[in-house]
């Protein structure tokens, strides 16, 4: 297995140039595209993605807490702000929100890709996504999470520069390796649901069929267990 | 208690409602700014009402109180599509562009910064798209809505260009251009049908009406005057369906056919043409534009049933029909004339199909000429039946994910122009 290695400015530039060719079969593709000269002129090993016009709140009112419990469609979990260019979106300390990249991005196969936030950001307070990882064959606009840790509101604007994109190299396999989520093709935030490993679908019966048992506790042993865990 | 106390009553609630949808958040200011001119209108009417006083002429006042609650008949509906602007459901990244396609075509020639044409985007609880005209007190504004359920969906954009037709027929003001039109046709028609016109008159009394006493006999005319405002509205919606597909091209006929077809149940209405009437002049306008026909499209249409009318109405509604079909080259070549004033970019090929190419990519395309072009992209990829056939995860969301690469691909668009000042 070689080194993972992160693509410089120069390579990221090349990629996008590409991406402009009918031809090339997995482009790499961002847009609005960055300008890729000034990508490479910049010698960073990363680039800029700005925020988009969409914002997503938690329905505080409505809810008590979040559980894994529960399935509720992502409408009635949040509620959607739409801000329009111009405009700005206030964030208050202590407040969270998911927004997207006004970029629109297309990841080859063989890349994947880390949003980190901007320093610059981030000692003002605000902190984007702590670790997301973009997979191969993603596309769509990201999803951000942002959270204002200062002590003043913070005032943001679509189209401002808000995080930044590392591309890392992914091993080929000859398996196809691409972004089988949910959250592909998307222009707004999601948040997505929360899949249950079998453990966790097992803890969640034995639960509820101790609080329904009628409903839920046939196959719940004296023991407590499941007569067929994992079901 | 007076009707004064409860016409005064009721336009307090309806501006406390006015000053409640004031805190919604507009997303854009249009929507604001309508609902500003309504609240100033509104505190103009109270204020009337509330300068009366026992020495006030009770006719004035009870014509005052009339005229307030004609006007919350006329307004509450808006107020309510004002609000419903406001909903995330709508495709809120095609109100750039459509409001700079409005500007272009209604104000053509206009330095960009003082253009007045104003755009309240929204949907309707209706499912008639559109069914705003011009409101005499809020001039300059063009209200666009598609149906609440269809409100995001980016492919029925096109349906825009209808009521773009009607904000360019009312500003050209062809209706009093046209009439004259209308009446000639109206009279040639009535002259080579001229017994089945004895026939339907409504049994005149003395002397039979002769063929020269039809533009002087003061019964005959009022008679065939009739069906003038139903010719007349039959040419504007035409005109405006001619409007749409110049501007939109072969989406207009794809959005057309999505909202509209086979038909509705029910009676055909006096003021249109007859379904496969009116999408067979869609389609001679098509032909003339060098629009593409879908195969077998016409065949997607019913005609309604006739309408019960007495004879004479029958025979009439068959005469604005006829006068239809004498419009129909004179209104296809003035849709052309109207669109061709602006500096709207025409529907091109080879610009679609690039722009579909980004497409099959599940990108969206930059440097686009026109809203146009994207939207025949959309319809393209949406016919496309392996549409990313070799992308299963993307496949799997087929409609949705196309629904938003072309809201995004808008949005793009609308980044470009912004740019571009």
């Amino acid at each position: 297995m070689g080194l993972i290695m992160i693509l410089k400015a120069e390579r990221i530039a090349d990629l996008l140039r590409q991406g402009e060719h009918s031809g090339t079969v997995d482009p790499l593709v961002i847009t609005p595209r960055p300008d890729p000269d000034a990508i490479e002129a910049t010698g960073a090993a990363s680039i800029d993605l700005r925020l988009g016009t969409w914002f997503m709140t938690l329905r505080q009112s409505r809810m008590t807490h979040l559980s894994i419990d529960d399935s509720l469609p992502s409408s009635q979990l949040t509620k959607t702000h739409f801000v329009s260019f111009g405009n700005e979106y206030v964030l208050h300390p202590g407040n969270f929100v998911l927004s997207v990249t006004l970029e629109w991005m297309r990841i080859p196969k063989d890349l994947a890709a880390y949003v980190i936030g901007r320093s610059s950001w981030g000692r003002r307070g605000l902190i984007i996504a702590t670790a997301t990882g973009v997979h191969p064959g993603f596309t769509g606009c990201l999803t951000l999470e942002l959270s204002n840790l200062g002590e003043l509101p913070i005032a943001i604007k679509p189209g401002m520069g808000i995080c930044q994109l590392f591309f890392h190299r992914v091993e080929q396999t000859g398996k196809p390796q691409t972004d089988a989520s949910q959250f592909i093709g998307l222009r707004k935030p999601t948040v997505g649901r929360i899949e249950l490993d079998v453990i966790a679908s097992a803890c969640r019966k034995i639960r509820l069929a101790r609080i329904f048992p009628a409903t839920f506790g046939k196959n719940l042993r004296e023991d407590g267990n499941l007569s067929q865990p994992g079901v | 208690m007076s009707s004064l106390e409860f016409a005064i009553g009721r336009l307090n609630a309806f501006l406390a409602e006015v000053q409640r949808l004031d805190e919604c958040e507009f997303p854009y200011e249009h929507s604001q700014v309508a609902l500003h001119r309504i609240r100033d209108l509104f505190d103009n009417k109270l204020a009337l009402l509330q300068s009366f006083d026992s020495k006030s002429d009770p006719a004035i006042v009870k014509q005052q109180c009339t005229l307030s609650l004609s006007a919350l008949f006329d307004y509450v509906p808006l107020l309510g599509f004002i609000l419903r602007s406001t909903n995330v459901r709508n495709a809120f990244e095609v109100f750039g562009p459509l409001l700079r396609l409005a500007r272009d075509l209604l104000e053509p020639g206009v330095d960009k910064s003082k253009c007045q044409t104003r755009l309240v985007l929204s949907s309707e609880w209706d499912y008639s798209p559109f069914v705003y005209g011009e409101i005499p007190d809020l001039p300059g504004f063009v209200l666009i809505g598609l149906p609440a359920p269809e409100s995001s969906n980016p492919l029925l954009i096109p349906l825009a260009g209808h009521e773009l037709g009607h904000a360019v027929w009312q500003k050209a003001d062809y209706h009093t251009a046209i009439t004259p039109c209308i009446k000639t046709h109206m009279l040639d028609v009535i002259r080579s049908r001229w017994k089945e016109f004895q026939a339907a008159l409504p049994s005149p009394k003395g002397a039979p009406v002769a063929l020269a006493d039809l533009t002087t006999n003061m019964f005959c005319v009022q008679f065939w005057q009739q069906c003038v405002p139903w010719a007349l509205r039959q040419a504007e919606e035409s005109y405006c369906d001619f409007v749409g597909i110049r501007i939109f091209g072969e989406s207009y006929l794809h959005a057309f056919a999505y909202i509209l077809s086979p038909s509705t149940e029910g009676e055909r209405s006096l003021v249109y043409p007859n379904m496969r009437k009116r999408v067979s002049n869609l389609l001679d306008a098509a032909s003339s534009y060098g629009v593409p026909v879908p195969p077998h499209y016409l065949d997607m249409f019913d005609d309604l049933a006739n309408p019960n009318l007495i004879q004479s109405n029958a025979f009439l509604l068959s005469v604005a029909d006829s006068v239809l079909d004498k419009m129909k080259a004179d209104l296809i070549d003035r849709a052309v004339a109207d669109v061709n004033a602006s500096s709207l970019k025409l529907p091109s090929q080879s610009e679609s199909d690039r722009i579909f190419c980004r497409f099959l990519y599940v990108v969206p395309a930059e440097n686009c000429k026109s809203l146009a072009d994207i939207l025949n992209a959309g319809w393209r990829a949406h016919f496309q039946s392996d549409l990313w056939d070799g992308i299963p995860h993307v496949r799997r969301h087929r409609e949705r994910n196309l629904k938003e690469l072309v809201l995004k691909n808008f949005e793009v668009y609308e980044i470009e122009q912004i740019l571009k000042g």
